[in-house]
């Protein structure tokens, strides 16, 4: 019975969480992401709700790190959907929603960090424990510790390279969709993504001498 | 270094064990709510959108209209008839062509011909103070008529007022002799013959009525011309 909770975890895991079937679900459906807009455009707002439902949880997690204050980050999220909501009745679909939605929400980052500056200390903000019952103590604390290692490693890492690595796994973009949303070239994005990840995967690997 | 292996699986199923925090319902609650407002706004921007277009049509036409209606006024000297119009030396011709006693009649039932001297009387407020000017100076002297007729010559700079006014004097003149003979002291039966109006006129130098008296004599002359009198 252990082992075949043990051998069925990923799975469960994966299986268990909606974020990457959302993203997948994104990836194909980025056309529809752009016609349920124009539907909105046209006064339909139940498109506009299966969009919202769409991308909400994505983009929330991804300011809620980027800002690592969870009024802010509130604050963000509403700003991001109140220009999404103004600009689609101008909106051409001449790239994946995906890409508009969080280029609004980087450049509403970056405004709001400019703005308030002086007024960021620290992090306010516990991430969300997820424990499966299925897993048995040990394993639970274990996978508690791993949690807190990477969610420190990700706060410590610099808000570029976290940026890039939020936009990667949060909207899952593509370095050229990460370029264009951050202004940056793409070998700057791939250099700052590979130090974050390579940051993270130490952070995973090596506990007990990030602990030491 | 391609796309998938700078993709770590291992971070990635870490960081999604680790992302797992889902929207506030509040959030999601006023953004739907904003979302439903802004549409709402935007069918009732639809719905009165073709007032815009309606409104530009009617200002277009509006300054159109104002524009043909300013420019089909006449100018202020066509109103007064300058002596260099090309219209107004036909009327004058037109005029002193007629005989001199026929004037004024031919103005008075001709009035849909429009002669500079009728604009004259229209730009100077009605024909009726044109009557009046001339009634003023019917029993006036003839310096004070002579003065009238100059005044008005000058404000109008007309020649054409002037013959008009004085022919309007002449004719109250004319209007005044017989309303004072109608109105004499001789009963209407002793005018019917000339020596029944003398005896009468004789009674009346009796009574020392003079003035009655000759405007009496006057009236006999002018309606009997071939009866002596005495």
């Amino acid at each position: 019975m252990m082992a075949g909770a043990q051998s069925i975890q990923p799975g469960l895991l994966l299986l268990s969480r909606e974020a990457p079937l959302t993203y997948a679900r994104v990836m194909d459906r980025a056309a529809d992401d752009s016609t349920l807009l124009l539907r909105y455009r046209n006064g339909d707002v139940a498109a506009f709700e299966i969009l919202y439902r769409r991308h909400n949880d994505a983009l929330y997690r991804y300011l809620l790190r980027l800002c690592r204050h969870r009024d802010n980050a509130d604050d963000i999220f509403q700003d991001v959907w109140g220009k999404i909501i103004k600009a689609a009745d101008r909106y051409q679909p001449t790239a994946k929603f995906t890409t508009f939605l969080f280029r609004v929400a980087h450049n509403c980052f970056v405004d709001h960090h400019r703005r308030n500056k002086r007024h960021i200390h620290g992090n306010d903000f516990e991430p969300d424990q997820y424990i499966d019952p299925a897993d048995l103590p040990e394993v639970q604390v274990e996978r508690s510790l791993a949690r807190e290692r990477l969610e420190l490693a990700l706060r410590d890492l610099p808000d570029e390279q976290r940026d890039v690595f939020l936009l990667r796994e949060e909207a899952g973009l593509n370095l050229d969709e990460i370029a264009l949303i951050t202004g940056s070239n793409r070998e700057t994005i791939k250099s700052r993504l590979r130090y974050a990840v390579h940051k993270l995967r130490m952070a995973i690997d090596e506990p007990a001498a990030e602990t030491a | 270094m391609t796309d998938e292996r700078l993709q770590d699986e291992a971070v990635s199923a870490g960081y999604r064990r680790v992302a797992n925090e889902r929207t506030p319902a509040h959030l999601d609650q006023q953004v739907l709510r904003m979302a439903a407002n802004h549409a709402e706004h935007a069918d009732y921007a639809r719905s009165i959108s073709w007032t815009r277009p309606l409104a530009w049509a009617a200002t277009v036409a509006l300054c159109l209209a104002i524009t043909l209606q300013l420019t089909r006024v006449p100018a202020p000297d066509e109103i007064t008839g300058s002596p260099q119009s090309p219209a107004l030396p036909s009327a004058d011709q037109s005029e002193s062509d007629m005989p001199a006693a026929e004037r004024p009649f031919a103005k008075q039932f001709a009035p849909a011909v429009a002669t500079p001297a009728e604009k004259l009387e229209s730009a100077a407020g009605s024909t009726s103070s044109l009557h009046e000017q001339a009634e003023l100076a019917a029993p006036a002297p003839h310096g004070l008529q002579d003065e009238v007729a100059a005044s008005f010559e000058l404000k109008s700079g007309h020649s054409t007022a002037l013959r008009q006014t004085e022919e309007m004097a002449r004719l109250q003149n004319g209007t005044n002799v017989e309303q004072r003979a109608n109105s004499s002291a001789c009963p209407e039966e002793s005018r019917t013959n000339p020596e029944s109006w003398l005896q009468c006129i004789l009674e009346l130098e009796e009574t020392g009525d003079q003035e009655a008296a000759a405007l009496e004599r006057k009236s006999l002359v002018a309606v009997f011309p071939e009866f002596k009198l005495p």
